[in-house]
């Protein structure tokens, strides 16, 4: 009829013949309209809901959006995509540091979960990553997280079939009995491998690892799919796609590299890895962080601050010559709780039997970090503007909340043995107002805490990855700001050489997010960073000598973040951006 | 709104929970369900739960974590959808009264195309519901052995024509609010109820097919792949079994021509099975089989050319704007009206019929 009218105008037929319809599907329904049953409204909705429940649409439609607590970038959803449809559950993901390989491969295993596709995940990461990807599984994508070790058998267990979580391993307990067995004793839906440069060996036990797991999909993470050899590249395609690239030797032949001429046959090469591969650069991908600002303030001790400290210092690497591991561990503690605060360290110190030092540490009531500290928060609230101070030590905050309440400064305190519900409050509290948030590392896992953008490290991780997961809980997508970071160390503390090498070897403020991974990932297998410092304060006979070792700790990583940055440029040249079209 | 509910899985098991009787308390990040006993045994569960998507606290507070794929979910789901969307309703009638005459007259007169013809409203135009039928079907695609599918599809027929609503008139006729059960204050125009399921059945069709073609399109490689794979294998047998036959003697020739003729028949039922597998298929599920009184006006109209008026009426569809469309008086098409010399028909079924002068004065 005319073209206003409220049916579609076409040249559709007469009415169909009913009699050639097949009503079985329909009889049900049918029957009871044609009875005159009427719509119950509230099961409507209800029907509505379960058809969301129970739809698998295509793959160009992410049934997972809805539940994700985040908003993915469009070249994330587009690399999930891509790797959905295309490669069919099987691929390299391989972008630049920092664009959310993590994220994308979450989406992967958050759809393939969402359509019954994925039951037994595993995903293999470094051990120093192992509760980042826990949290970012469970914080961003609601999916329940095993994380398994050495001991554990529960990855064999029937009953995890139905509803299991998913499993998560470091590579160093997954490559070795019994833990190796037990995943290699099961088909899994999907394997993610964190860093997947490492398994590229077939003979390492990293790659015979990967190359003895069962998986119907795969996918491994990487920023640096070619390290050294060409050949880098044709082992981790041959775990997605066996045969994709050929023989080695065909591979060898076809794609041989010159010096002074690059690799052969490149332009095929790229082609082909469309297939298996998604990559992405950051110049191509619209994603802006603010500044970071970082500024370092080093406190002069008080006299008796700067004598407890030596004698706790003297007393570690003391006890630490004849201690057990699990002392040592102890002994570590000891020694960054002397960086944080004398006082704090009383406790402690008088479970370890050293009631000399006990005593002298209560003896110190205010430090002058506390004060620095105090002034410092003073300032910076001071235009209504609030700050989180992070410490690493319970002890420590009870401390900063004395401090602050004498000051008549406003604040909450967050830590991880608060009930769910005060961590809530703390939260909500800060989020209305408060002025500070005193908190431990736990503070804002998932959380939404970009509305601040001032933070204060009172004392320092020795560990490098954790004073970039403390910025990270500022310096994060939505963030407008800069971010400003003060580090408030007291002058002659293993902190303040650790943060004076920390910035003059590698610039740790000033690198990319992501970066660090890559650095730290580079010096060895296993490397931890925080041991070797403490390895080097006990073998230092005096702070010279430590500081030597220091140095020489700092050239190590310079020497990687030199590797990690030639090897970037590596990928750009060999691989570059590797999209649809790319 | 609960905020344990905004996870789209735990809203439904909460929902499907209070509406089988169950009472919800929320808790921000979970909820606290007091079951009735029908539920507490058909699943195992006791009289109170709780359950949240936080994986968190799932772990920390022993909640029952309803992650997609989780049993509950999905038999509640299963067990919703077996029930279906099924029965009359109606959207209320506005209160204000129907459009005179006048002003049908000139609507009609501009938006509905005569060939030939002018309309004229001969009568008050009469409040009715028009019946609309909406069905929804699960559709379980079958891409590959190992890709299926399950999409959802709805369409909207007048049950009065057969003709498929457009999506504006589906959006408005959503927005309304359903009313259970058939409208009483005024008629409900006459609904062909099985030959509206045919043809919305037959509107799915065409959309269905189209879908199965575009995800076998996906799979088309992966199908390749496997043909050749299976090609080559079986390529490779038959030249080994050739290369042996060349110096084999007569009796074993005889027996080598044998396996190469059963190696040939199994790549052809090889590669006719994966060809199959890699054909898709899909089955349908309905779970939504409503018919919906729509308030609408019947408009008695003549269509007149010169002295010659056929009559006719018209139905006028407030929600969407616009008159519902009408079969072809003569043979039940859908095309523009012509009014002719003998009789009202349309531009299909006079196409053929003696030509139509067209004079000034006329339509």
């Amino acid at each position: 009829m005319g073209t206003q009218a409220c049916v579609e105008v076409r040249d559709e037929p007469a009415w169909p013949d009913v009699g050639q319809l097949d009503l079985a599907p329909y009889r049900g329904l049918f029957e009871r309209l044609e009875r005159g049953e009427a719509v119950e409204p509230a099961f409507s909705p209800l029907v509505e809901a379960a058809v969301g429940i129970w739809a698998r649409p295509g793959f160009d439609t992410f049934v997972s959006l809805s539940r994700l607590r985040f908003e993915p970038f469009a070249h994330q959803l587009q690399a999930a995509e891509r790797v959905l449809r295309r490669m069919r559950g099987r691929a390299i993901l391989a972008d630049e540091v920092g664009l959310g390989k993590t994220i994308e491969a979450g989406l992967v295993a958050s759809e393939l979960r969402h359509r019954g596709l994925a039951d037994r995940v595993l995903i293999l990461v470094p051990a120093g990553l192992v509760e980042q990807w826990r949290e970012e599984m469970e914080r961003k994508f609601g999916l329940a997280v095993l994380i398994v070790r050495g001991s554990d058998s529960a990855v064999g267990d029937p009953a995890l079939i139905g509803q299991p979580p998913i499993v998560l391993a470091s590579l160093a307990s997954a490559r070795r009995d019994p833990l190796r067995r037990a995943l290699t004793g099961v088909t899994w839906d999907l394997v993610i491998a964190d860093e997947a440069h490492r398994l590229k060996a077939p003979r390492s036990a990293s790659g015979r690892l990967a190359r003895a797991l069962r998986a119907r999909h795969l996918l491994l993470l990487t920023a640096t799919p070619v390290e050294n050899r060409l050949d880098d590249l044709f082992q981790l395609v041959s775990l997605i796609s066996p045969g994709l690239l050929g023989t080695p030797s065909e591979f060898r032949n076809h794609h041989r590299e010159r010096p002074g001429e690059g690799v052969a046959g490149l332009d095929e090469l790229r082609v082909r890895l469309r297939d298996v591969m998604v990559r992405h650069r950051r110049s191509q991908v619209d994603l802006l962080l603010p500044r970071r600002l970082a500024q370092t303030i080093r406190v002069e001790p008080g006299r008796e601050e700067s004598e407890l400290y030596a004698a706790v210092s003297a007393r570690v690497r003391a006890e630490a010559q004849s201690a057990s591991p699990a002392g040592a561990l102890a002994l570590r503690s000891v020694q960054r709780l002397a960086g944080s605060s004398p006082p704090a360290l009383a406790p402690t110190l008088a479970k370890l039997g050293w009631t000399d030092l006990a005593g002298r540490a209560l003896g110190i009531t205010r430090t002058e970090k506390c004060r620095a500290l105090v002034d410092l928060v003073r300032s910076q609230t001071a235009g209504g503007g609030q700050v989180i101070v992070f410490s690493g030590f319970r002890q420590t905050l009870g401390l900063l909340e004395q401090s602050l309440a004498e000051a008549g400064i406003d604040h909450l305190t967050y830590h991880g043995s608060l009930s769910r519900a005060g961590k809530e409050l703390a939260i909500r509290g800060f989020e209305e107002g408060c002025a500070v948030l005193l908190s431990t590392e736990a503070a804002g896992e998932g959380r939404n805490l970009q509305f601040c953008h001032q933070m204060i490290n009172f004392d320092l991780p020795w560990n490098p990855m954790q004073i970039e997961q403390r910025l990270g809980r500022l310096h994060r997508i939505g963030q407008h700001h800069d971010v400003s970071l003060v580090n408030l160390v007291t002058k002659g503390t293993v902190e303040d050489r650790i943060l004076a090498v920390l910035e003059a070897k590698i610039n740790l403020f000033e690198l990319v997010i992501g970066e660090l991974d890559m650095i730290l990932g580079r010096v060895e297998d296993e490397f931890d960073f925080e041991r070797a410092v403490f390895d080097a304060h006990v073998a230092s006979a005096h702070d010279g000598e430590l500081q030597a070792r220091l140095e020489s700790l700092g050239d190590v990583l310079a020497q990687a973040r030199s590797g990690y940055r030639e090897s970037r440029d590596r990928q750009d040249a060999l691989v570059g951006e590797i999209g649809e079209g790319g | 709104m609960r905020a344990a509910a905004v996870d789209p899985g735990v809203a439904f098991w909460v929902a499907f929970a209070e509406h089988e009787g169950g009472l919800c308390e929320d808790g921000g990040d979970h909820s606290l369900v007091l079951l009735p006993e029908s539920l507490q045994g058909q699943y195992s569960l006791t009289e109170a739960v709780v359950v949240t998507a936080d994986p968190g606290v799932a772990r920390e507070d022993g909640a029952i974590l309803l992650a997609p794929g989780h049993p509950l979910l999905e038999r509640a789901a299963e067990l919703v959808l077996g029930r279906g969307d099924v029965g009359w309703a109606h959207l209320r009638w506005p209160g204000r009264p129907a459009p005179s005459a006048d002003i049908m007259e000139a609507r009609a007169r501009e938006m509905v195309e005569v060939d030939h013809g002018r309309v004229d409203v001969v009568g008050q135009p009469i409040a009715v519901y028009l019946p609309v039928l909406s069905l929804g079907v699960l559709v379980a695609y079958s891409v590959s052995l190992d890709e299926r599918l399950l999409e959802r599809e709805e369409v909207m027929v007048d049950a009065t024509t057969g003709l498929r609503l457009p999506d504006r008139t589906v959006g408005a006729l959503r927005a309304g609010i359903l009313l259970p059960g058939r409208a009483r204050d005024h008629r409900t125009l006459d609904a062909h109820v099985p030959s509206a399921l045919a043809s919305a059945h037959g509107l799915l069709g065409p959309r269905l097919a189209s879908r199965c073609q575009a995800l076998g399109r996906q799979s088309v490689r992966a199908r390749q792949e496997e043909l050749e794979r299976a090609a080559a294998y079986y390529q490779a047998t038959l030249s080994s079994i050739a290369s042996r036959r060349a110096s084999a003697n007569v009796e074993r020739q005889v027996m080598l021509d044998a396996q190469a003729e059963i190696t040939k028949m199994e790549r052809d039922r090889r590669l006719g099975e994966i060809e199959e597998s890699f054909r898709p298929t899909y089955v349908l599920r309905p779970y939504r089989l409503q018919l919906l009184g729509v308030p609408a006006v019947v408009v008695p109209v003549d269509v007149r050319r010169g002295p010659r008026r056929f009559p006719a009426s018209l139905t006028w569809v407030p929600s969407a704007g616009a008159f519902a469309a009408q079969r072809c008086p003569t043979c039940a098409s859908v095309q523009v009206l012509v009014a002719a010399k003998e009789r009202l028909g349309c531009r299909g079924c006079l196409a053929g019929a003696s030509p139509v002068l067209s004079s000034a004065g006329e339509g």
